[in-house]
């Protein structure tokens, strides 16, 4: 495998040298890499230095991804401690990052890692956090909650 | 950083993760968030990812509203519970497609999903004429599942469309007419069923067809395509015309057949392959000894679901439920108490699209017809499918449907 360097540069000017097997798990580089491969400097535009950084770690464990059972648990437990380190705004941003550079893998983690961690938030807290205004009228919402209602009963128990 | 915004892309991704419970709660964030999360397309995204993340078959069972649920005394755990406190579902036959269900009670017409608590119900018209002759032939309830008004009956899915449909037919008086939940109303059948079926058995709906058994004159299937409302003759599968059970095992059309040769009940189950309609014996089992259980000189049992080690789950007509290890050809019972109405998955797809069409919708089981059997059924739905849909290890896990109103 070459070991051929790329620099990734981030919106705000950060750049990071990785190795082109590193650099081509960002599909989104892969391609340029196909489409012209004398580049050796990649602008990102839609991502900061210190998500690209996560993004790049996170490609640099699974570089090389080994089929066998232990490997695979030993990259899983490490993905379940990656993602512990991150609060909910900056798991949105990763999120971002992972669809705009298009590492399915990370998508695929973040996602559940998202869903894990809002699956108990208000709808109120949901629009705080993804920033979304609710566009429903006073009636209209009432009546969406009353159709599910009882997936708001936290404190309901079945009766023995 | 309050300029961040997730794309509706992005939503769906994460949403596609989240518990059902969560999914419906935030159906209230915004139009978007609710249009995302009722869309079809997410339905059934939704559906194949359940289906490789699940690693158990899911069994749905009726619980009265007072009855207590006990646990399975299955060691292993391989398949999930979830029980439906209602009355009308422990006491009525009904029939079940893609995790939804559907109970005819005396004048109505209910199709239930528990994943969601949408309930939609139809007015089921006047019955056929009644005759004192059914009464009397349908005086064994735990062995025939008779439907309100003795009509014949089917429910599934329309795989070309994808609408619910509710089938019935009553031979005496040369009825047959369907329901499509889309429309609302009863329609007669293009054309007439060419022969008599069973009334008193279940159908099954298997990949837009519902089959009924004839064994009395014949050994004969009938199936009607949900889609043409054309019947055609299924060939039998190569054994003895005998009563037994049709299901859908695992997506396929499955027949149950328990005899009783002079000392021990056994079980013998074919499934049909669908592209050419042959079938093959796919288990032999042997039950227990006749003189063992004097009570049951009449029996029927039901494939419910096989787990991932290939374990079958079964139920018979005196509510109970077994587990068989072909491995081992060893069968044990699993539970002595308990009232198996089919497999389960969850379901996200609206009922209908239409919202405009005639039949009363309500969601959480509000009170329909006070004093009628449907207002019995009523009030609100306590899912904790919710909390374990990701998670393996709760056992048994509680629709809880109803408190009485």
């Amino acid at each position: 495998m070459s070991s051929n360097k790329i620099v990734l540069t981030s919106s705000d000017g950060e750049s990071f040298e990785v190795e082109e097997v590193v650099a081509r798990k960002l599909q989104i580089v892969g391609h340029m890499l196909e489409d012209d491969c004398v580049i050796n400097e990649i602008p990102l535009q839609n991502v900061t230095g210190d998500i690209l950084s996560m993004v790049i770690e996170y490609c640099k464990t699974h570089v090389d991804e080994e089929e066998s059972e232990e490997a695979q648990t030993k990259l899983k437990t490490w993905d379940e401690e990656f993602m512990k380190k991150f609060d909910i705004k900056t798991l949105l941003q990763i999120i971002l990052a992972a669809n705009y550079l298009n590492v399915k893998g990370l998508l695929d983690l973040v996602s559940q890692t998202i869903a894990d961690t809002i699956k108990d938030y208000t709808p109120e807290q949901i629009r705080e956090v993804f920033g979304v205004e609710n566009d429903y009228t006073e009636e209209e919402e009432a009546e969406v909650r009353k159709e599910n209602a009882w997936a708001f009963d936290e404190a309901d128990t079945p009766k023995p | 950083m309050n300029d961040l915004v997730v794309p509706a892309d992005l939503v769906e991704e994460i949403c596609l993760r989240l518990p059902l419970k969560s999914l419906l709660k935030f159906k209230t964030v915004s139009k978007q968030w609710r249009s995302i999360l009722v869309s079809r397309s997410f339905a059934k995204r939704r559906r194949m990812i359940m289906n490789t993340v699940l690693n158990k078959p899911q069994i749905l069972a009726a619980a009265g509203n007072h009855r207590t649920v006990g646990r399975l005394n299955d060691d292993e755990e391989e398949v999930e519970m979830f029980y439906l406190h209602c009355d009308a579902a422990a006491t009525r036959p009904s029939l079940t497609c893609d995790g939804l269900v559907c109970i005819p009670l005396p004048g109505w017409i209910n199709v239930l999903n528990p994943s969601t608590g949408e309930l939609l119900s139809f007015p089921s018209g006047p019955d056929p004429v009644k005759t004192d002759r059914y009464d009397r032939l349908y005086s064994d309830d735990s062995w025939f599942d008779i439907f309100p008004g003795y009509w014949a009956m089917g429910f599934g899915r329309d795989e070309v469309n994808g609408s619910y449909k509710v089938v019935r037919m009553f031979f005496d008086t040369k009825q047959s007419e369907i329901l499509d939940l889309n429309v609302g109303e009863w329609r007669i059948l293009p054309s007439p069923p060419p022969y008599y079926v069973e009334a008193r058995r279940k159908s099954a709906c298997v990949n837009g067809s519902i089959y009924w058994l004839q064994y009395i004159p014949g050994f004969k299937i009938l199936a009607l395509d949900l889609h043409t409302e054309e019947f055609r003759d299924v060939p039998p599968p190569p054994a003895p015309a005998q009563p037994g059970q049709l299901v859908n095992l695992e997506d396929r059309l499955a027949i149950a057949i328990a005899n009783a040769p002079p000392n021990y009940w056994e079980l013998k189950i074919w499934t049909m392959d669908v592209e050419d309609e042959t079938w093959s014996k796919t288990y032999t089992i042997y039950l227990f000894s006749r003189g063992l259980d004097p009570i049951t000189w009449r029996l029927w049992c039901r494939p419910v679901a096989v787990s991932k080690k290939g374990n079958l789950f079964f139920h018979d007509s005196q509510n109970r439920l077994f587990k068989y290890y072909p491995q081992a050809d060893t069968v044990r019972c699993i539970s002595s108490d308990i009232r198996v109405i089919s497999p389960f998955s969850e379901n996200l797809f609206p009922l209908r699209h239409l919202d405009s069409a005639p039949g009363i919708r309500t969601f959480g089981f509000q009170q329909l017809m006070p004093g009628s059997w449907i207002s019995r059924m009523s009030r609100r739905i306590e899912l904790q499918i919710a909390d374990i849909l990701f998670t393996t290890a709760v056992a048994a896990s509680v629709i809880f449907l109803a408190t009485r109103s």
